[in-house]
């Protein structure tokens, strides 16, 4: 009986199954839909949300893939394919997926745009969560050498004493109080390097099982890297969200900046005004915020974790 | 994936309003992001001095973009020219007025001056024959601001 069904109408019998959330059922209309006409960019993007619901991100990348081949701003396919690319923990191709929907749902005015921006925030504190965890693993390593290096150094100076001479017990104890301060200067090296502390402890307990307790003991303060306050500028908040801005457009009647995708819906519910200054405003009226975008990009390269501030 | 916009945004606010609440103001039950109670004190040196009241506040999906519903419930329910004697308060920024960026610690606030303005404690002229006619949701009355100075 499929073979007298036209490819939309098996599109259609799909979109019943997907409402159903009989996803698989969904998948198989879809792919007999584009056995009969693969050229249309709707039956892959059914079909990769449909693997989206079923975690199947790989999939969701291939078919994503092909609709923006067959057509190139499709909001769906970029947006569907972020999604999956943040799933697989690519966060950098997700960002540069996402940026690309972003860019096409303003154009098409898209009702995605909001989601578009969510998931833009979540790409970018993805991306700085990798690099941190890159940055840790170095310095860390880093001071797992050096640590290893100065241990090297209190052995071979253990090794070459003669522990029947007289001097003894006051020359170990020289040994000791110099590799503890050592270890004590390469410490603070690394948490100046910005290595949290809880990152470099494996690697101190050994020295303290070596001085057996009796050398000076480097103890700093645990607290040290998570004191630094971790505060977002009022300024970097979209005043209606109050989430961190991404795409910071100006009010050219009050100079207030607003999160572009947040301001435009609100214009949505009818309200022609300037949310704080309470002048009219419409979208004509408003221009980017250039500078002020360049400063939140900057800042949440940095601080990937005031997405969630 | 992460929680809809306003209850990312009332997560925020109610973590600022436990931090640093405006004056009078304490939560009672804000558990969900659908109703929260707030308490109000009546400001010291006003005629609702020593006066405890309740507030409820109802948000809808669309909070920010539209105001919430917000009422006095409870026993004591101020006696003012703007607020009648079902809880429903007359006061342009709940309604036609809302912009986005006013807060629950703003409405407080607003409501706060009201009533610190007030100088005689009366219902509203109306006040009978609304009660009578109104709906439950006070977003649904036609509301005619007759009076900007209280």
């Amino acid at each position: 009986m499929s073979s007298t069904l036209t490819a939309d109408q098996h599109k259609l019998m799909g979109n019943e199954h997907f409402k159903l959330k009989a996803f698989d059922e969904a998948i198989a209309e879809y792919s007999t839909a584009i056995v009969k006409d693969p050229k249309v960019a709707a039956y892959y993007s059914n079909r990769a949300n449909c693997y989206l619901k079923l975690e199947k991100y790989t999939m969701v990348v291939s078919d994503c893939e092909r609709v923006v081949e067959l057509e190139p701003k499709s909001v769906k396919g970029y947006y569907f394919m972020g999604k999956a690319n943040l799933e697989l923990s690519q966060p950098s191709e997700a960002y540069a997926m996402l940026k690309k929907a972003y860019e096409f749902a303003l154009e098409q005015r898209s009702s995605f745009t909001k989601d578009i921006v969510l998931l833009i925030s979540e790409a970018k504190k993805q991306k700085w969560l990798e690099e941190e965890r890159r940055r840790i693993a170095q310095v860390s390593e880093t001071y797992r050498y050096l640590a290893g290096l100065i241990e090297g150094d209190f052995q071979r100076q253990v090794d070459a004493l003669d522990t029947t001479s007289e001097g003894y017990q006051e020359s170990l104890s020289d040994f000791k109080v110099d590799r503890a301060m050592r270890l004590e200067q390469l410490e603070t090296m690394m948490q100046r390097a910005g290595a949290p502390h809880e990152y470099a402890k494996p690697y101190l307990s050994h020295k303290d099982s070596l001085s057996n307790g009796t050398g000076p003991q480097s103890s700093p303060n645990p607290n040290a890297a998570t004191t630094t306050p971790r505060e977002v500028p009022d300024y970097m908040l979209d005043k209606i969200t109050f989430e961190f801005m991404h795409d910071p457009v100006i009010s050219t009647k009050s100079g207030i900046s607003y999160e572009r995708a947040t301001l435009l819906e609100h214009f949505s519910h009818g309200r022609m005004f300037d949310p704080v200054a309470q002048v009219p405003l419409t979208e004509r009226d408003i221009i980017p915020n250039r500078a002020l975008k360049e400063a939140c990009e900057d800042f949440i390269s940095k601080n990937g974790w005031a997405v969630d501030y | 994936m992460a929680k809809p916009m306003f209850a990312r945004r009332l997560s925020k606010e109610l973590k600022d309003l436990a931090m640093n609440p405006p004056a009078g103001v304490d939560i009672i039950d804000a558990n969900d992001f659908k109703v929260w109670k707030l308490g109000l004190a009546g400001a010291p040196g006003t005629l609702y001095e020593g006066e405890k009241f309740q507030l409820e506040f109802n948000f809808g999906p669309n909070y920010p973009l539209e105001s919430p519903q917000v009422l006095f419930v409870g026993d004591n329910v101020p006696i003012h020219p703007h607020i009648y004697s079902n809880g429903h308060i007359c006061l342009d920024v709940l309604y036609n007025h809302w912009s986005p960026v006013q807060t629950v610690a703003s409405i407080c606030l607003s409501l706060q001056s009201m009533l610190s303005s007030c100088t005689s404690k009366e219902r509203p002229p109306d006040n009978a024959n609304y009660i009578k006619t109104a709906r439950a949701n006070p977003k649904h009355t036609a509301w005619a601001f007759h009076d900007d100075t209280v």
